[in-house]
C-alpha cells in the first residue's frame, strides 16, 4: 500500500450501481470505476496507510484481512496503472547503528 | 413487429435507456467542468429552455479538453444559441429538435469554418456544405419524425433526444454525423427531398450514432486500453465492390450493428404497415431496404463472435452486443418467409491487433 493519490481525485456515481466516474486534475482525466475502488481511494484519501488501511477495507467490505490484503494490493496496482495512484519510492531500509547510535559506516 | 421484447432491448437497461444514459452524460461532464475549471454545461439547463445548443457548446469546450488539447483543431466553437424552426418531436415532447439554417445568421462562417475543417480532415469537405433550410424542407422533416413517431415510438423516444439539431447539406452523401460537431444530424437536400421513409431511415440512423457516442463516453463498452487505431478489424464484404474496400475496428462495427438492427425493426415495420402515401415508398423499396439491414446487421453481429474482435470489448459492449443480436433473431423470426430465404449472408474476416 506504498501509494499516494493523484491530484484533484473526486467522484461521480453513475446511474448504474456501484460504478462511478473518476476525475483527476493533474492531468485531467476520468475513468470508471466501481464502487470497491472508490472505497480504496477515499481510505487512502483519509490518511489511513499500512495493516490499518487494510483492517479498515476488510471491515468496510465484510471480508478476512487476507483476502482484503490480496483484493487491495490488485486494485491499488490497477488503480495506479490508470494513473489514480502513485507509487511512492521504497522506504530505505533502517541504517545500522552503533552502541552508541552513531552510524556505521558503510562499505562501498 | 416490433415486439415488446425487441421494444424492451431497444430501449432499457444498462446500454439502452436513454434518460440514464443522458443523466450520466451531465454527471460526466460536470465533473470534467470541475476537474477543467471550464464551465459546467448543468448550469445552463434551465435557462436554455427549448433551445439546448448553448449546453451542447459547453459539451464541446469540454470534450476537446478531455482529448487533451487542440490536435490541430482551429479554435472553440464560439457559435451562441440564434434564431431557428424547431420541430416539436412528438415521441419526446421534451426534445425539440431545429432545421438550422446556417448559411443566414451571424454564427454561419465560424460553425461553417469548423465544419469544413472537421470534413476536410476525413477527405469530404469539398463534397459537403450547408444548404439553404426551406419551409417545404421543415415540412418534409417533420413528417419524418411524425413517422417514426408513428412506426416506433418507443425507439424514437429513446434515440432523437440525443440531437438537437438537424443540418441541411447540399452533399452527395445521403447524411452524415462528425464527433466533432455532436448532437447535430446532417442530411443531404436530395434525402430531405427523397421519400419520407428514407429520410426517416437516415434521421434514425445519425441519432443512433449520438446515442452510441453517448454510450461510449458513459459506459464500459470496449476494453480499458482499446484504441480504434490498434483494433482488430473487420472486412465489410459489401464494399469489395468499392474501389477501396473497406476495414472497420471493432468501436466502429458495433456503431454500425447498432444502426442496421434499429433500421431493421424501422423497416420491418413500416412493410407490415403499408401506407405508401405516408412512407413515400413502394413495397419494394422497403423490402430492399429492409433486407439490406437485416443482411449487414447480421454480418456485423457475427463478425463481434470473432475471438480477436470480441476481445476488444468490455462488459457493457458485451451486453450491447447480446442484446442486439437478440433483438434481430426475434426480427427475422417475424419476417416473411419469402424474404428470409433470400438473405445472404458472409464470412466475417478479420485482421488481428494492429501494432504499431
Amino acid at each position: 500500500m506504498n501509494y499516494k493519490l493523484a491530484e484533484g481525485i473526486q467522484y461521480r456515481p453513475l446511474s448504474i450501481r456501484g460504478r462511478f466516474l473518476v476525475f483527476t486534475t493533474t492531468p485531467v482525466r476520468v475513468l470508471q470505476i466501481d464502487a470497491g475502488s472508490v472505497l480504496l481511494l477515499k481510505l487512502f484519501e483519509s490518511g489511513l496507510i499500512g495493516d490499518e488501511l487494510v483492517a479498515r477495507y476488510a471491515q468496510l467490505r465484510k471480508k478476512d484481512v487476507l483476502d482484503a490484503r490480496r483484493e487491495l494490493a490488485h486494485r491499488a496496482r490497477d488503480l495506479a496503472g490508470a494513473g489514480l495512484l502513485e507509487e511512492l519510492p521504497a522506504p530505505a531500509p533502517p541504517r545500522a547503528l552503533s552502541r552508541q547510535g552513531i552510524p556505521v559506516r558503510e562499505e562501498a | 413487429m416490433p415486439t415488446s421484447d425487441v421494444i424492451t432491448w431497444a430501449t432499457t437497461g444498462v446500454v439502452a435507456d436513454a434518460a440514464a444514459l443522458l443523466s450520466d452524460r451531465d454527471v460526466l461532464y460536470s465533473g470534467a467542468a470541475r476537474a477543467t475549471g471550464l464551465d459546467d454545461p448543468l448550469e445552463l439547463r434551465l435557462a436554455a429552455e427549448g433551445d439546448r445548443i448553448p449546453v451542447c457548446l459547453r459539451r464541446c469546450a469540454l470534450d476537446r479538453q478531455l482529448a487533451g488539447a487542440e490536435q490541430g483543431i482551429p479554435a472553440l466553437r464560439k457559435w451562441t444559441a440564434y434564431g431557428s424552426t424547431a420541430l416539436r418531436v412528438q415521441a419526446a415532447p421534451e426534445c425539440w429538435i431545429h432545421a438550422r439554417d446556417w448559411i443566414h445568421d451571424s454564427a454561419g462562417a465560424e460553425f461553417e469554418r469548423l465544419f469544413v475543417s472537421a470534413m476536410a480532415r476525413q477527405g469530404i469537405g469539398e463534397h459537403a456544405r450547408p444548404s439553404q433550410v426551406t419551409p417545404d424542407d421543415e415540412i418534409r422533416i417533420s413528417r419524418a419524425m411524425l413517422l417514426l413517431d408513428e412506426l416506433v415510438p418507443e425507439i424514437a423516444a429513446s434515440v432523437l433526444p440525443f440531437v438537437h439539431q438537424i443540418v441541411v447539406l447540399d452533399s452527395p452523401i445521403p447524411s452524415l454525423y462528425l464527433t466533432q460537431v455532436p448532437e447535430t444530424v446532417f442530411v443531404s437536400a436530395a434525402t430531405v427531398h427523397g421519400d419520407t421513409l428514407g429520410l426517416a431511415d437516415a434521421l434514425l440512423h445519425e441519432s443512433l450514432h449520438e446515442k452510441m457516442a453517448v454510450l461510449r463516453l458513459t459506459r464500459r463498452l470496449m476494453r480499458p486500453v482499446y484504441t480504434d487505431e490498434h483494433s482488430a478489424r473487420v472486412l465489410l464484404p459489401w464494399s469489395l465492390a468499392y474501389a477501396t474496400p473497406r476495414w472497420f475496428n471493432a468501436g466502429r462495427v458495433i456503431c454500425a450493428a447498432h444502426v442496421y438492427v434499429h433500421l431493421a425493426v424501422l423497416h420491418a415495420t413500416a412493410l407490415r404497415a403499408g401506407h405508401p402515401e405516408r412512407t413515400g415508398c413502394d413495397p419494394q423499396t422497403v423490402r430492399r431496404r429492409l433486407t439490406t439491414a437485416v443482411e449487414r446487421g447480421g454480418f456485423l453481429l457475427g463478425s463481434l463472435e470473432l475471438d480477436s474482435v470480441r476481445r476488444e470489448f468490455g462488459p457493457d459492449g458485451l451486453v450491447l452486443h447480446r442484446e442486439l443480436t437478440r433483438m434481430l433473431a426475434v426480427l427475422r423470426d417475424a419476417l416473411p418467409a419469402g424474404l428470409v430465404g433470400n438473405l445472404q449472408t458472409w464470412q466475417a474476416t478479420s485482421q488481428p491487433e494492429v501494432h504499431t
